[in-house]
């Protein structure tokens, strides 16, 4: 009996129908059951779904074509909905009649619908390795994020990619490897390469480090780039690329380039950074910045804005902020405070 | 979600009408799979009514309930693609076949054994769908009782006597769990 009134509390605590008084009886008696306070436990654990990021985005994108259509013709506004929509019927119907019960639902199961999408960011001022479940050891820097379908389950394996990311890909001929980001698709095969690709950056960069790889530029993919081991290619992005989507492959530029050399032949400038290394060479001093900011979680100001054109070079190694600052004051002058997170550069 | 709604009733902003779709659509896009079976279908079921909630965004005032709204529509959308599908047989919520509940991705380390989460997984599959679909409902989209009487059409007290039911067979595939804890 006692059991019972349990679970009706139970029941109307997480239908948000109980009262306060009805919380309270439910409050002493699962003190006096630790079984059922073990149940309750257990059903915190019931959570909603991970969102499908593709399954949203594919799916806006599919409305804001209606809402455009539906803008031209405001006499007719449900039409495209309507045509769009009538061969799916066709389709469920045919599933309908052919599959009933369990059976259908295994196939929906398998269906790419609703991938376990997992995700992984690194936080603003530390970096993060992991390895992906095909063996794949990845390294994200600051401030930046990957996702991909937690069982890898598609014919190709597929990550998604904001910020700056090292790959190390492990071999798989029938599994192509793809990394995307919101203007790239690089496609290997087994490699280890460099992706930089923050959304706030004007340029977007892929270094291959071994291997080969093959690049397509979102806006026109009719141009593939292979870059084989030591090149990286650099796409410049300006603010129009991404007003303009329709015409814009007049505004994306790309070249391609060795990397950068140093004289410490160890030491490639693209993947320093995965060794808690900043480096740098022949960038403006706002590049640098922005590394500096992801780097060690401050934010920088520049007051005198001709300081953003100097042309720095340099490697920094586990420096914090201060020394860092510091070296750099030895090639070029200027002067510096930091109050509290924030960074003020000034002649 | 109020500001986002005031911004597309009275503002015409598909920018806060992107945000608000963003945030609603895949509870109602896994909703209307129960019905559906199939990823296509489900999306259009979904888009359908929110396209149809963007034409009436003058009238947003209107809707008592913006997410039982959005449920009711998404279901009668698909009952009526189903329907259409196959007219001989009427779509009938005891035959949807709901998509298993979700357990977080911490619970393991939280206090779940991998047995123990089998256990309840099993559990959860074994309930009668309307059951599974009020428990999902409640545990993984955060509606009320009330709120799923609305969305389902049936009165609050079947919700509670489905949602006891529910727990009632939970707690029962627990008990083999259960005496370390009580001794």
């Amino acid at each position: 009996m006692k059991a019972e009134r349990i679970l009706e509390l139970m029941a109307r605590k997480a239908g948000r129908a109980a009262g306060k008084a009805e919380l309270e009886e439910l409050e002493q008696l699962l003190a006096e059951n630790p079984d059922y306070r073990f149940l309750e436990n257990v059903l915190d654990t019931v959570e909603a779904p991970v969102q499908d990021t593709a399954v949203v985005r594919d799916g806006w994108e599919k409305i804001e074509a209606v809402l455009q259509t539906s803008a031209q013709t405001p006499e007719k506004p449900e039409t495209p909905v309507m045509s769009a929509r009538r061969p799916f019927r066709w389709a469920a119907a045919a599933v309908l009649l052919v599959v009933a019960g369990t059976g259908m639902w295994r196939m929906a199961r398998k269906k790419p619908a609703a991938p376990a999408l997992q995700q992984i960011s690194a936080p603003m001022g530390s970096t993060i390795k992991a390895l992906l479940p095909d063996g794949t050891q990845v390294w994200i820097n600051a401030g930046s994020q990957i996702s991909y379908d937690a069982r890898f389950a598609g014919k190709s394996r597929d990550v998604n990619v904001t910020g700056e990311v090292f790959f190390d890909v492990a071999a798989d001929d029938n599994k192509p490897f793809i990394v995307h980001s919101d203007n790239l698709a690089i496609q290997v095969l087994g490699t280890s390469f460099n992706v930089k690709a923050y959304g706030d950056d004007q340029k977007a960069e892929v270094a291959v480090i071994t291997g080969k790889v093959q690049v397509m530029m979102r806006n026109s993919p009719e141009k593939k780039v292979v870059l084989l081991p030591r090149e990286k290619l650099v796409l410049s992005l300006d603010q129009q690329t991404i007003i303009h989507e329709d015409d814009s492959i007049q505004h994306v530029s790309f070249r391609v380039q060795e990397l950068a050399s140093s004289k410490d032949p160890g030491l490639v400038m693209e993947t320093a950074w995965r060794h808690q290394k900043l480096a740098f060479m022949n960038e403006t001093f706002a590049e640098v910045a922005r590394k500096m900011e992801r780097q060690f979680n401050v934010n920088i100001v520049f007051e005198d804005e001709t300081l953003k054109k100097e042309i720095l070079s340099g490697v920094f190694e586990k420096e914090d902020v201060n020394k860092a600052l510091r070296l750099l004051q030895m090639t070029t002058g200027f002067h510096y405070r930091i109050v509290q997170q924030q960074v003020y550069l000034s002649r | 979600m109020k500001e986002l709604l005031h911004r597309i009733q009275f503002h015409d902003d598909q920018q806060a009408f992107k945000a608000f779709y963003q945030q609603q659509m895949f509870p109602l896009y896994r909703f209307a799979l129960a019905f559906l079976k199939q990823h296509q279908p489900a999306e259009e079921a979904v888009n359908d009514v929110f396209v149809k909630l963007w034409q009436r965004r003058h009238t947003l005032h209107e809707i008592d309930n913006i997410r039982v709204y959005l449920y009711v529509a998404v279901k009668h959308t698909a009952l009526n693609q189903l329907r259409a599908a196959n007219p001989f047989e009427e779509a009938d919520l005891d035959n949807v076949q709901v998509p298993l509940v979700r357990f977080c991705a911490g619970a393991e380390q939280r206090l779940l054994t991998h047995e123990l989460q089998n256990a309840i997984a099993a559990a959860v599959r074994l309930l009668p769908p309307k059951c599974r679909m009020i428990f999902k409902l409640v545990k993984e989209d955060g509606l009320s009782y009330k709120e799923v009487a609305g969305i389902l059409n049936i009165s609050p007290k079947t919700v509670d006597a489905q949602l006891m039911i529910a727990l009632r067979k939970l707690s029962a595939s627990l008990q083999p769990f259960l005496h370390h804890t009580t001794v």
